[in-house]
């Protein structure tokens, strides 16, 4: 893989740079410059950064298409920490697949920012708002493109912040805020994986560097990655399941998921952006970005695509039951990331980068797209009171509707096509079934949740869609005429998104269509030199590199056609039955149906109690055991054990003291002395030292001739412990040692301090060479 | 000529007395002098183990020490005559202001 | 250097000063001379003292200004200093009882610039809470003597009375607060128990003189591998001993006396290493020897806190390393079963775990961070005890480590060395900032220190609220602060040793930072997200705090962006650190300078590379018009580091199974 320098700390620099502007200054030109010229400069700043940083990528991936050459940039801005053996740089790279993920970032951003200023427009906080966001886009780029996984980790680290800053934006409501800070800790969990990974990583690897560990893995089977092994278990499985814990918690799937519903908090947009088109994608990237490492686990790859599958299906019914506009929607986005790590799990790499890709279309103008309905309705979230919308919102309604369609599955638009062939990956990849629970292979399973999980999208999908913009307003009157209207600075990210969201199938135009159009699959082609990394050493590791997979005669094209064909009708089925049910506001037979299946009705809109399972599992716990601690570590243990304990081996003058008071500084000296009595007991009770077995055995099972220290020899039976006391007083003066000892030293006294035998680089009077005794010989 | 066993028995037990004294006691001015208990114990040592070796490092220290005993123990009444400004009564088990 | 009292051109040439007999007078300057940081913290702590006799109450300002400018010379004379050539070796003065070396001269900026920010923000707290005394410059300044003491320690009596110097400083500034109830309590718990925990320490000195009969460090370091020595040679008259029939009367004595002194060394150094440890993990405080910390830390002055939550701890693992790192390092010593090393790491274990549970339920800012402090004693132990296990590492019977494994474990060594004081500084810088925030709150005898207090802080005063955030990010271990990159050297120095402990225990201290994490963090969303408290409590006059809480919080940046700048010279300072002062410690120095300045030959190399072949470049821009030239910029700067990068783990793991 070849590559060229190019600046590429461009990227994150500019919108990093305007966030600095406008924290610094944002509150200062609201006040200085009136409200809405100020505003104008903040949103102008933030846009511009994002719209540079935009450019710049675009300028980027131009540079790499048509070079021939090199398939990607790099750029070392400084050598970071270079300490002994670890080397890590603020190196950035642009390949292939940094490529799409930046033009996602910027993209998606920029229209996300112009949305902003329509959405936010009455907000006090303008600056802070804007500096956030282009904070955010700048860590999210330094996690795309960093090289090494240290500097991914930067990003990650940062992300989260961001949306943790982000989702608390409204942080006078008590609520939001605690849900900030659950989204932070539930992270703070996935990144102790990820640092774990990544230090197993580099015990074997010696550097976190991409490249390094591309190398690593290049061996296949022979590498160190596999033949290590760490409680049995090859360290790559291990390594790339502690990463997955990361991915869990940034990407939001079993068992990490229930911080996302609750991130809604945030504005909306912000959802947009950070909670479904990027961020919560990072786990994927960095999952297709070590692709090559995870190819090397098979079980983690198995164990990916299971919950991958169960988290899109589990996600999916708690949707269809929801009833908040944002609530949905989130949990649609839990679901989809589910088909993303499916894929991933599948080795179908290409195919989960495109989902991100047409994902980050549809659901970013979904998003928006709620935003407009929720601003129009005064800040009213709840579907059961809305209703005949498009009336209202053509715009929005039309771009919905497209988004809808896109996400369900229709051909031909782009959702269509990324789970299709996710689908078909599921249902293909045999190397995928090395577990048969039930005598059932594992990748029909899989196909199985998948398809249902799409049943169930169609469905929560359309009757959003219906219950929101069809039938009749069910809200008060004061709401329906007096909504918000759209205005072009909202509706016009709508529209482009939504127009990306009807043609971005062509990106991954099936090969079975070839014949056709003749435009093969772009994204397959464009991110081969990443997708190859995986595949260049076979064996049973090789897991579907798509080309090789279909080309191979694994899938006929009937067998791809006729998962089209099913994935089109389970996309339709969907839609005429949410239909049916919710044309005009929730009909009598959604009610019964309700009614019929009411356990599982209850079970899903109360999201399966997962928050309630969590706090009686780990969050009450915790508590719990930061009060026993305190409890038993304080009072019983120091108190109880350490101070009576002392009491008791001091000897029986602790009874004097007719009463033990609870003086506090006396109990910290006992504390104290107890410390001293573990650092002395541990040597002195060691049963390795009172039994005085201490002398090491050879292979043959017999003690070794030369002693370290055999005490026990020396004192017969006595235990060690006790020689060591006594050793302290069967010190005597045998007076001749005494003599001769003082005879090799001469006399004691005068100037001399210390012997002078001991020191035989001093002067004759006594002071060491002082100049002597530096650098110089 | 005394062995320095013996030196080493007067030096360990006024160690251990001073150490009980300051962790039994609970008037402030026996628990300052129980710690000056445990300094002489050491030096006791030092001075004994100075002269065993045959060298006057141990005395050196030993001297130091005293200076050092004397610096504490005027700031360790200094900080007593502080506390007695706003107290009654000596006994160390009334000073629980801060705790957790 | 252009400032007139640089060391540096005073020096007499060494070999002048080899073959002159100069006169003892003249000696005593010349090591004046070396020592100039801590003489003129010495000399300046006096008169200031003096200056105090002529100071009004309005003139306190003035005695500041004096102090400052005091710490500016010395801090001056240190920066001359460091890292200069003349030092890399460590030179003795006042005949072995203090070394200048680069260690102990990274240690005297770091403390000389704690005591210079407590300095700033100690006298306008004192002023608005009404106790202003005029000894505070001067207290500060003997105790950052008495820490200098310690780093320069050549003895174990400069250890002991660098201790003391610090400690006795200390208790008076904690106690100074008159118009408080809390302050003397705090000062006569922090008091008794540190002259405990003195009386253990000369006990265990006393001890560990009596195994040896020595008490300069260079010689310890060589007498401690002799008491096991002779242990193993007393092996001989066992069997003597233990079966007495058929030999005379008169060897059978002669066994007995052979075995009880060839036994009585180890018999007295080991209880007397272990005192001493006792009573130096007293004064960083780790568990169970933490529990006068947060009543300490509470009671205390805020910028007396602060001292004692940086500089003290500065001093004390200073203390630590130079005796558990760089004397006590035989392998009987440092591994079970008479080792220490696996005690302290649980102990290390246990620190973390008290500190990190402890302070998730605090309501009090102060005892909030004093447990955290504790907290980050744990994490630093670790490496402690990492260090000591490379340095110490005692090869399996009939297995002698190759020289480059022995090179590599030295290495390994020093690294860690460095990794803790990387850790150290950055924990210091960071602990200043939190507690300059923390004194700058509340007037009028009133410390804004709960909790709740500090609700919406970010409204009220926006810039303090970043500083301090800063600040905690930085404590919290969230990169690209200095914390981040402390832990990540120290956890990563003790992973690389392979002991299944050491990695056990790094892996409770990765779940502690996690734990951190949620306390610090209330604390900054009380500060961000909460409504500001309707009574305003004030703050303290004066722009020392402020100032304080910028530097650290741009510090704490710096350190974390800067990380290998800085780590270069705590790597520098940690050169041979086990090898006392010689012509072997210089040697290593001198190997570490020169693989620099291979590195900075080699980059300045490929930048004038890239120089060379900027023109192309840009050319090459153009999308598609050149292709050939850019053909040639392929880098292959990726492969180096990991080649590199490679090696080491895989003579780790020689070593690991050979030892």
């Amino acid at each position: 893989m070849n590559e060229t320098e190019f600046n590429l700390h461009f990227i994150p620099l500019f919108p990093l740079l305007g966030a600095v502007f406008n924290l610094l200054l944002g509150k200062q030109l609201l006040r200085s410059l009136g409200d809405r010229l100020g505003r104008e400069v903040v949103h102008l700043v933030a846009i511009g950064a994002i719209a540079f940083s935009c450019f710049f990528t675009i300028s980027a991936v131009f540079e790499v298409m048509v070079g021939q050459d090199y398939d990607r940039l790099v750029d070392s801005v400084y050598p970071w920490i270079v300490s002994g053996d670890l080397h890590i740089g603020f190196d950035l790279v642009l390949d292939h697949l940094s490529a799409v993920m930046c033009l996602v970032i910027t993209g998606v951003g920029l229209l996300i920012h112009i949305f902003s200023v329509g959405y936010m427009a009455k907000d006090p906080d303008y600056g802070r708002y804007f500096a956030y966001l282009n904070l955010f886009c700048a860590a999210m780029l330094i996690l795309v493109l960093g090289k090494s996984l240290v500097l991914t980790f930067v990003g990650w680290e940062g992300v989260g912040v961001c949306s943790y800053l982000l989702i608390g934006f409204w942080f006078t409501d008590d609520a939001k805020a605690t849900a900030g800070r659950k989204a932070f800790i539930m992270n703070r969990v996935g990144d102790f994986g990820f640092i774990l990974g990544m230090l197993l990583i580099y015990t074997v690897v010696g550097s976190l560097d991409v490249d390094a560990i591309a190398r690593a893995c290049a061996l296949g089977e022979q590498s160190p990655l596999v033949q290590k092994l760490i409680f049995g278990v090859p360290i790559a499985t291990v390594a790339t399941m502690l990463l997955f814990v990361g991915c869990t918690g940034k990407s939001a799937q079993i068992p990490l998921f229930t911080w996302l519903p609750d991130a809604m908090a945030g504005p909306t947009p912000v959802s947009a952006l950070i909670h479904a088109a990027t961020m919560v994608t990072a786990g994927v990237y960095l999952i297709v970005r070590l692709n090559f490492l995870f190819a090397l686990a098979p079980v983690t790859m198995a164990v990916i695509a299971v919950i991958g599958a169960a988290t899109a299906l589990f996600a999916a019914t708690i949707g269809i039951t929801q009833n908040d506009i944002k609530k949905v929607l989130a949990y649609s986005t839990v679901s989809q990331l589910g088909y993303m790590f499916l894929a991933a799990g599948m080795g179908a790499w290409v195919a989960a980068i495109f989902h991100l890709v047409t994902h980050a279309f549809f659901k970013a103008c979904l998003f928006l797209g709620s935003g407009a309905v929720i601003e129009a309705c005064h800040h009213n979230q709840d579907i059961r009171t809305m209703g005949g919308l498009r009336e209202k919102m053509p715009v929005t309604a039309g771009t919905f509707f497209v988004s809808c369609l896109a996400i369900a599955g229709i051909f031909p638009f782009a959702g269509f096509f990324s789970k299709d062939e996710i689908l078909l990956h599921a249902y293909a990849n045999e190397s995928r079934g090395i577990f048969t629970p039930g005598g059932m292979e594992l990748n029909y399973i899989l196909y199985s949740l998948g398809a249902l999980a799409a049943l169930c999208t169609s469905f929560y999908m359309f009757r959003l869609y219906y219950l929101t913009f069809e039938g009749k307003f069910r809200g008060d009157h004061h709401t329906w005429h007096h909504y918000v209207r759209e205005h072009w600075i909202m509706s016009l990210p709508l529209v482009i998104l939504a127009g990306f969201a009807a043609i971005g199938g062509l990106l991954g135009w099936p090969h079975v269509f070839g014949g056709v159009i003749h435009i093969d699959h772009v994204l397959e082609q464009w991110l081969e030199p990443i997708t190859s990394l995986s595949g260049t050493y076979g064996g049973e590791y090789t897991v579907g590199v798509r080309e090789q997979f279909l080309h191979e005669g694994h899938v006929g094209s009937g067998m791809e056609l006729t998962g089209m064909a099913i994935g089109l009708g389970i996309g339709i089925a969907g839609w005429v039955f949410a239909r049916r049910l919710y044309l005009d506001g929730p009909s009598e037979q959604a009610a019964m149906l309700a009614k019929r299946f009411s356990a599982l009705h209850a079970a899903s809109s109360a999201k399966y109690w997962v928050d309630e399972i969590y706090d009686v599992l780990f969050v009450k716990p915790v508590r719990m055991i930061g009060q026993l601690c305190h409890q038993v570590g304080d009072m019983l243990l120091i108190d109880g054990v350490g101070v009576q304990g002392t009491a008791g081996a001091v000897g029986v003058l602790g009874t004097l003291t007719k009463a033990w008071h609870n003086g506090n500084v006396r109990r910290y000296l006992a504390s104290l002395t107890f410390g001293v009595a573990i650092l002395l007991g541990v040597i002195y009770l060691n049963p390795q030292v009172s039994r005085g077995d201490i002398l090491p055995k050879n292979a043959a099972g017999e003690r070794e001739l030369a002693p370290d220290i055999g005490l026990r020899r020396t004192f017969g039976a006595q235990s060690v412990n006790m020689d060591l006391f006594w050793g302290l007083f069967k010190i005597h003066l045998p007076g001749k040692a005494e003599q001769d000892a003082a005879a090799r030293r001469g006399p004691p006294g005068g100037e001399i301090i210390r012997a002078p035998a001991l020191e035989p680089a001093k002067n004759p009077d006594g002071r060491p060479l002082n100049g002597g005794a530096g650098g110089q010989p | 000529m005394v062995p320095i066993t013996h030196f080493l028995y007067l030096a360990s037990t006024l160690f251990v007395i001073g150490l009980l004294g300051v962790m039994l006691r609970r008037n402030v001015l026996i628990v300052l002098m129980s710690v000056e208990l445990m300094l002489n114990g050491a030096n006791i040592a030092l001075v004994a183990f100075s002269r065993f070796h045959g060298n006057l490092d141990g005395q050196v220290l030993a001297m130091f020490t005293i200076a050092v005993a004397a610096a504490e123990a005027a700031v360790g009444l200094a900080i007593v005559v502080s506390i007695f400004r706003s107290r009654t009564g000596s006994d160390i088990d009334d000073l629980s202001l801060l705790r957790d | 250097m252009t400032f007139a009292l640089g060391p540096v051109p005073l020096l007499p040439e060494p070999a002048a000063a080899a073959g002159q007999a100069t006169t003892a007078s003249a000696q005593a300057l010349v090591d004046m001379v070396h020592l100039a940081p801590m003489m003129i913290v010495g000399i300046w702590s006096l008169i200031v003292l003096v200056a105090d006799a002529f100071a009004r109450p309005g003139l306190r300002r003035f005695q500041q200004t004096l102090t400052l400018l005091g710490l500016g010379l010395a801090v001056l004379a240190a920066v001359g200093q460091f890292g200069h050539y003349e030092y890399d070796g460590g030179i003795e003065v006042f005949s072995g009882f203090l070394y200048v070396d680069q260690f102990a001269l990274l240690v005297d900026l770091g403390i000389l610039g704690v005591a210079g920010a407590v300095v700033l923000f100690a006298g306008d707290y004192n002023r608005s809470h009404r106790f202003e005394y005029g000894e505070h410059e001067s207290l500060v300044l003997i105790a950052t003597f008495g820490v200098m003491i310690l780093a320069h320690a050549g003895d174990l009596v400069a250890l002991f009375l660098g201790i003391e110097t610090m400690s006795i400083a200390v208790y008076v500034m904690v106690g100074a607060r008159w118009n408080s109830r809390q302050s003397p309590e705090a000062a006569l718990k922090y008091f008794v128990m540190g002259a405990f925990s003195s009386g253990l320490l000369l006990m265990g000195i006393a001890l560990v003189y009596g195994a040896t009969g020595v008490t300069g460090l260079d010689q310890l370091s060589h007498e401690v591998s002799t008491v096991f020595t002779k242990w193993r040679a007393a092996q001989d008259y066992v069997a003597v001993v233990e079966a007495p029939e058929g030999f005379p009367a008169g060897m059978v004595d002669m066994a007995q006396d052979k075995v009880a002194l060839g036994i009585a060394p180890a018999a007295l150094l080991i209880p007397g290493v272990l005192l001493v440890l006792g009573a130096l993990l007293f004064k960083v405080s780790a568990v169970p020897f933490h529990m006068w910390t947060p009543d300490a830390y509470e009671g205390a002055p805020s910028p007396t806190t602060a001292f004692m939550a940086a500089g003290v701890k500065i001093g004390a693992f200073a203390a630590l390393l130079k005796l558990f790192v760089g004397t006590f390092i035989v392998g009987s010593l440092v591994q079970a079963p008479y080792g220490w090393t696996s005690v302290v790491l649980w102990l290390a274990a246990a620190t973390m775990i008290v500190g990190n549970l402890a302070a998730v339920r605090q309501t009090n800012v102060k005892r909030l961070l004093a447990y955290s402090s504790v907290a980050h004693v744990g994490y630093l132990l670790v490496g402690v005890v990492a260090a000591a296990s490379f340095y110490g590492d005692r090869p399996a019977k009939g297995y002698l480590p190759t020289a480059d494994e022995h090179a590599w474990a030295s290495n390994a060594g020093d690294t860690a060395v460095a990794s803790i004081l990387y850790y150290l500084l950055a924990y210091a810088v960071a602990t200043l900032g939190a507690f300059a925030c923390v004194s700058w709150l509340g007037r009028d005898k009133k410390e804004a220190s709960a909790a709740h207090e500090w609700s919406g802080l970010a409204q009220r005063h926006p810039g303090i609220a970043l500083g301090m955030t800063v600040c905690l990010l930085s404590l919290m271990g969230m990169p690209p602060m200095g914390g981040f990159f402390g832990k990540l050297f120290v956890f990563r120095s003790a992973f690389e040793h392979g002991s299944e402990a050491l990695r056990i225990v790094v892996v409770i201290a990765v779940v502690n930072s996690v734990i951190g994490a949620v306390y610090y963090l209330r604390l900054i969303v009380s500060m961000y997200f909460r409504p500001p408290l309707e009574r305003d409590l004030g703050h303290v006059e004066g722009r020392g705090a402020p100032v304080v809480l910028a530097a650290a919080a741009a510090l704490s940046v710096l350190i974390g962006i800067g990380a290998d700048a800085m780590m270069q010279r705590c790597r520098l300072a940690s050169a041979g650190f086990r090898i006392p002062p010689s012509e072997a410690r210089a040697e290593r120095v001198d190997e570490l300078r020169a693989q620099w300045e291979q590195r900075e030959a080699e980059a300045d190399r490929k930048a004038a590379q890239e120089e060379g072949q900027q023109p192309g470049q840009k050319a090459g821009q153009q999308p598609g018009q050149q292709p050939d030239e850019k053909a040639q910029v392929e880098v292959p700067a990726a492969a180096a580091p990991s080649a590199e990068g490679g090696t080491p783990p895989a003579e780790a793991e020689a070593l690991d199974d050979g030892g």
